[in-house]
């Protein structure tokens, strides 16, 4: 007879084992790539034969083929956070503090480009620039990540606004401050980590995108997850393992960055 | 009710009584200048393109600023192909199968996150999430085809352990794209069981404990039955996410293709965008619905009005 206690304890180390194979399947994808760029061999070897940060210097040395591109995806990140986190964070405040008639539809067209399939909302740009002829590059690319960017902010400020009592903006207004004082002073302040939260998220949406970028980008000026993309037809290098590890570390920097003004972990 | 209480709500109630009437009155003037910018950016650069996409898949044939003959020929042509058919199936299969994996793998990594009481050690295993989520998909599909490729470094430690000589197949097939998919999810999935199994208070559990039910008991009696919203809610959502993507199927797939890599296909190879259209119309269709009964199950119903 095997005791209750003995079953109690396998179940406790089983439980474990399971937790622990979960962590290391989530992680190791990401880690493996690390470890690909660090060995000196053209092939994957494993476990690698030195450390060697060469292959950093194979990638920037290409710099038409990784550079640039490099440049390219973070200027456009940059300027579709910053456009996304200014109509988007407006659109939430008229939302949430004016409410306008048809207001939880309004919330709905603001919302629609995350249910779409950014693969459609890809072919749907292209064929609409097509149209109008403007033609695919650096303008199409910022407004189809915009597109996709700006729910993220208006969901995130939402929520921010609705989390504190409207009537500390009220109390501002009576104690004499002006609605630009107000927002600025008491509103700002208190939707910070919404306003924050959107804006990484349209930026890393927009720094990390492949399928509406897919549609727009032009022949001889691509983004640096669509150039990682194009070569991985063609294997894997060191090299792509090394712009590839670039890649991740910039979006974890900007992490970082923005967890010096809010607590990220609470974004999750 | 506390006198600070007591104030805030009479104020609340002056403001609703005397205020309020008036700002609305000027709202519709504040309204234009502030919600204008980002509807109207919308209504451009999204619902115009799908429209004129609607219309596009309608048409037999693209030319630009003109409007063919409207025909049912390109949905015609999918429902009569074994091919598109059984890309669907496929598609919708793979649906099935990757948000009911991400969701059993992800539950106890649920459980277990909400459950840790240390902040720091919290925090850690959050990263263990969080980092693969804000890693891009392209470089993360990038390290599964380091581990799955023939040479990768999976059938060389098979190989190394003698279980197999040869290797085992799992990149090009929808065993790679199974694979990546359930990777590039399973965040998705934790964090919204994690919502779920948070507002489970764990004195339920110590109390169903106390009085003799087994691990096992609480799981199936407790937690599951009070988690069913969020499971039910995160399968809706991974499904119609994994139905949508195409980077991973893409990398992974080979010549298996999604409904999105056929819509591709058919744009960057073929150029004939009238069948794209009309395919991308037939998955907007699964998402759309997918994500509306979602919403109608009230998952993810924002909470702004």
């Amino acid at each position: 007879m095997v005791s209750d206690r003995t079953v109690e304890r396998l179940g406790s180390y089983a439980y474990r084992t399971i937790l622990a194979s979960i962590y290391a399947f989530s992680i190791l994808p990401v880690l493996i790539v690390f470890v690909m760029a660090l060995g000196p061999s053209q092939t994957l070897q494993f476990p690698p034969s030195g450390i060697t940060f060469k292959w950093y210097f194979v990638a920037f040395a290409q710099f038409a083929e990784y550079g640039k591109p490099l440049m390219f995806s973070l200027r456009i990140a940059v300027i579709v956070g910053v456009l996304a986190t200014v109509i988007g964070t407006m659109a939430a405040y008229a939302l949430v503090r004016f409410r306008p008639q048809f207001a939880s539809n309004i919330q709905g067209v603001f919302s629609a480009p995350l249910t779409i399939p950014q693969i459609v909302i890809g072919l749907a740009l292209l064929i609409f620039f097509y149209q109008v002829g403007l033609q695919t590059g650096e303008l199409a690319l910022i407004i189809g990540h915009t597109v996709i960017g700006v729910p993220f902010v208006v969901i995130f400020v939402s929520v921010s606004l609705n989390e504190f009592d409207e009537a500390l903006e009220l109390s501002a207004r009576d104690l004499g401050a002006d609605r630009y004082q107000t927002f600025r002073y008491v509103t700002l302040p208190l939707i910070k980590a919404g306003v924050f939260a959107g804006a990484l998220f349209a930026f890393i949406t927009s720094y990390n995108n492949v399928p509406v970028s897919l549609f727009l980008i032009k022949p001889g000026q691509t983004t640096l997850p669509m150039r990682i993309f194009q070569n991985l037809e063609y294997g894997f290098t060191p090299d792509l393992a090394a712009i590839a590890v670039v890649q991740v570390l910039v979006v974890f920097a900007v992490v970082a960055l923005v967890n010096l003004v809010i607590d990220v972990t609470e974004i999750f | 009710m506390s006198i600070i209480e007591t104030g805030r709500q009479a104020r609340t109630d002056i403001y609703q009584r005397y205020v309020k009437p008036g700002l609305d009155q000027l709202s519709s003037f504040k309204t234009v200048p502030t919600l204008g910018p980002g509807l109207l950016f919308l209504i451009v650069f999204f619902f115009l393109p799908i429209v004129i996409l609607v219309s596009i898949s309608f048409q037999a044939e693209f030319v630009a600023g003109t409007v063919s003959e409207l025909t049912f020929g390109n949905y015609l042509k999918i429902v009569n192909d074994q091919y598109f058919i059984n890309t669907l199936i496929r598609t919708l299969l793979m649906g099935v199968a990757v948000a009911t994996t991400t969701l059993a793998i992800g539950y106890p990594v649920a459980y277990h996150i909400t459950r840790t009481e240390s902040g720091r050690r919290r925090v850690v295993f959050m990263l263990m999430i969080i980092v693969p989520y804000l890693t891009s998909v392209v470089v993360r599909t990038f390290g599964w085809l380091i581990i799955l490729l023939e040479n990768g470094f999976l059938n060389t430690f098979l190989r190394w352990t003698g279980l197999i000589n040869g290797a085992v197949k799992l990149v090009n097939n929808e065993w790679g794209i199974y694979i990546g998919l359930v990777h590039v999810f399973l965040p998705i999935a934790v964090i919204s069981l994690m919502t779920s199994l948070g507002k489970i208070e764990p004195e339920m559990e110590h109390a169903a404990r106390d009085l003799g039910a087994s691990r096992v008991r609480v799981v199936t009696r407790i937690l599951l039955p009070l988690s069913k919203r969020g499971l039910l809610g995160g399968f809706l959502l991974v499904f119609a996410l994994t139905i949508s993507s195409f980077t991973t199927p893409s990398i992974l797939g080979g010549n298996t293709e999604v409904m999105a890599t056929a819509i591709y296909t058919y744009v960057g190879y073929l150029t004939n965008f009238n069948l794209a259209a009309a395919l991308a119309m037939v998955l907007m269709g699964f998402a759309v619905t997918v994500i509306v009964i979602s919403n109608y199950l009230g998952q993810r119903r924002m909470e702004v009005v």
